[in-house]
């Protein structure tokens, strides 16, 4: 749900400011010019939080206050006065009418930010309205490590070419590093001398601007104490250390709500095609499993009426494949819609080891899958 | 004029309001527009007490002069208006607002005059919060904007005057000050 500000500020320009400070996230402006506007526009709207200047004309803000909070069903909207008065007594009398925070002017748009935060649960927009990323959109992973060797192995294990990783080696420099940039991911190794992972988690989930960025802790996977004790810090995931990249970068997906489908589904002429990958864990088999109807229904809604489950890939046969296959295969024919396998000989052999999927007739390439039809 | 003489209209020193004004218009500078802006000096003399005759222009100029004025009003009363070149109002408008000229453009003349407005109020208002805390309580008037060329603003000799010279993006930017005590 998209949460409402209401700005009430006789100056065009002090709205146009506020408007600006909040476009990166997701709340609607409303805006008045004046107390009697204010209430109204309150009334009506019913915002989440009211920016009120004092010094208007019509009405002024300390009586649109006044009326705001004898109305029973507006005296609970929190209010934070935005205002150049700020003198000791005008304060006192605003304080005593029963306000969340003051503002004075001018005013910095980080300040302005993080005191709305601190009432409301602002969220950047990207996580909520804009167009879903895929993975043909660039992605920043910040990697937080004093050893120089691990940073150059994440760089170079993630394989996605679009996602950059960088690297910095203490708590001040990932500071320096976020004022200039959010980046989408950031992992932090809880090796870092005096516990300063966790200081700097801290650091993180306090600022506005890295609040809902999805931090990782780096651990060693022998160090099951350190793994608890940041899973208990709330740390969005833990990655151990030797790192398991496909694991990592699935991981990275689902944090920052990628739309990793393109991997597993793709429309190739009259068919649709499901590409299982080599490794089918639990992880990548849910992530499918998460795809599996919309994308199925996007290929009836486009006219598709073939799909081949590609399986030839496949290390292991195991009972979440089987599981995944069994579904997509029951979706299918609820929705009239023709499919084939392709697979190898090892993947035959396994598919026998299960009673669901021992009669299953597999082909040994797309071409012959297609010529099935 | 000295300090004795400004302490026989008012309770501040010539230093103190000096330090007040730099504050006001350097604070905002910094927090709303992200423009460094350097101070001259105040104007020797600038109450006109011993000139003869009507002042010059306070910002003699061939182009449209716009300035910002705001009033407090209480135990301490006056007046600040803010003086600058169009050009400069212009620029400095797009850049509060972090919009171009098309976006000025398109918004029309109305949020230049607000714009300016809104700046004044906010370098009066903290001048005026620091009149404010140091006892002499008051109030701001809201904004008004004047436009022209070769102008004066004059005011009576028995109130206390001082004009504060700036310069940003190579434009003077002035700060003109009339008070009194309060009635």
């Amino acid at each position: 749900m998209q949460l409402k500000i209401l700005t009430v500020d006789d100056s065009r320009a002090v709205r146009i400011i506020v408007k600006k400070a909040f476009k990166t996230y997701n709340v609607e402006i409303l805006e008045a010019a004046n107390g009697v506007e204010g209430l109204a526009m309150a009334s009506k709207q019913l915002p989440d939080l009211i920016l009120l200047d004092v010094t208007m004309p019509v009405m002024d803000g300390v009586e649109m206050l006044t009326k705001l909070k004898a109305d029973p069903s507006l005296k609970s909207v929190p209010v934070i006065m935005l205002t150049a008065e700020a003198g000791r007594e005008m304060v006192l009398k605003i304080a005593k009418l029963g306000i969340r925070d003051y503002i004075v002017k001018p005013f910095k748009e980080d300040v302005l930010n993080e005191k709305v935060g601190r009432i409301i649960d602002l969220r950047p927009i990207t996580e909520t309205q804009n167009k879903r990323k895929t993975l043909s959109d660039p992605c920043e992973i910040l990697v937080v490590e004093d050893k120089p060797a691990i940073i150059q192995q994440i760089t170079t294990g993630i394989r996605v070419p679009t996602w950059k990783v960088h690297g910095v080696a203490s708590t001040g420099e990932t500071i320096d590093y976020c004022q200039k940039q959010v980046p989408d991911v950031i992992i932090i190794s809880l090796s870092l001398p005096d516990e300063a992972a966790y200081t700097l988690f801290r650091l993180l989930r306090s600022n506005m601007k890295t609040k809902y960025v999805p931090v990782f802790a780096l651990a060693v996977k022998t160090d099951l104490h350190a793994q608890q004790q940041a899973q208990q810090f709330g740390f969005t995931s833990i990655i151990t250390k030797p790192i398991d990249y496909e694991e990592l970068e699935t991981k990275i997906a689902k944090a920052i709500n990628l739309d990793t489908s393109e991997r597993y589904f793709v429309f190739e002429g009259e068919y649709l095609l499901i590409r299982l990958p080599e490794n089918a864990s639990t992880s990548s088999v849910n992530e499918i499993s998460a795809y599996l109807k919309p994308k199925i229904s996007e290929a009836v809604d486009q006219g598709y009426t073939k799909v081949i489950f590609d399986v030839h890939v496949v290390r292991n046969v195991n009972m979440v494949l089987i599981k995944l296959l069994v579904d997509s295969m029951t979706i299918c024919q609820e929705l009239t819609l023709s499919y084939s396998l392709v697979g190898n000989p090892q993947i035959v052999q396994e598919c026998r080891g299960f009673e669901e999927s021992k009669d299953w007739r597999f082909h040994d390439s797309i071409d012959a899958a297609k010529a099935s039809f | 004029m000295t300090d004795n003489l400004i302490q026989d209209k008012l309770p501040f020193s010539l230093q103190e309001l000096e330090g007040m004004m730099i504050e006001a218009v350097g604070k905002f500078f910094d927090t709303m527009v992200g423009l460094p802006i350097q101070y001259e000096g105040a104007k020797v003399g600038a109450s006109y007490d011993d000139l003869d005759g009507p002042p010059p222009p306070v910002l003699p100029s061939t182009q449209t002069v716009i300035v910002g004025m705001v009033g407090f009003i209480g135990l301490m009363s006056g007046v600040i208006n803010l003086y600058m070149e169009e050009d400069l109002a212009l620029r400095l408008t797009g850049s509060f607002l972090g919009m171009n000229d098309s976006e000025l453009a398109e918004e029309g003349p109305e949020v230049i005059h607000d714009t300016l407005g809104e700046m004044t109020n906010m370098i009066v208002g903290t001048f005026k919060n620091a009149v404010s805390d140091k006892g002499f309580q008051c109030r701001m008037t809201v904004p008004s904007i004047l436009r022209g060329t070769n102008f004066t603003i004059e005011t009576p000799s028995t109130v206390f005057r001082q004009i504060y010279t700036f310069r940003i993006l190579n434009s003077p930017f002035i700060a003109d000050l009339t008070m009194k005590p309060g009635d």
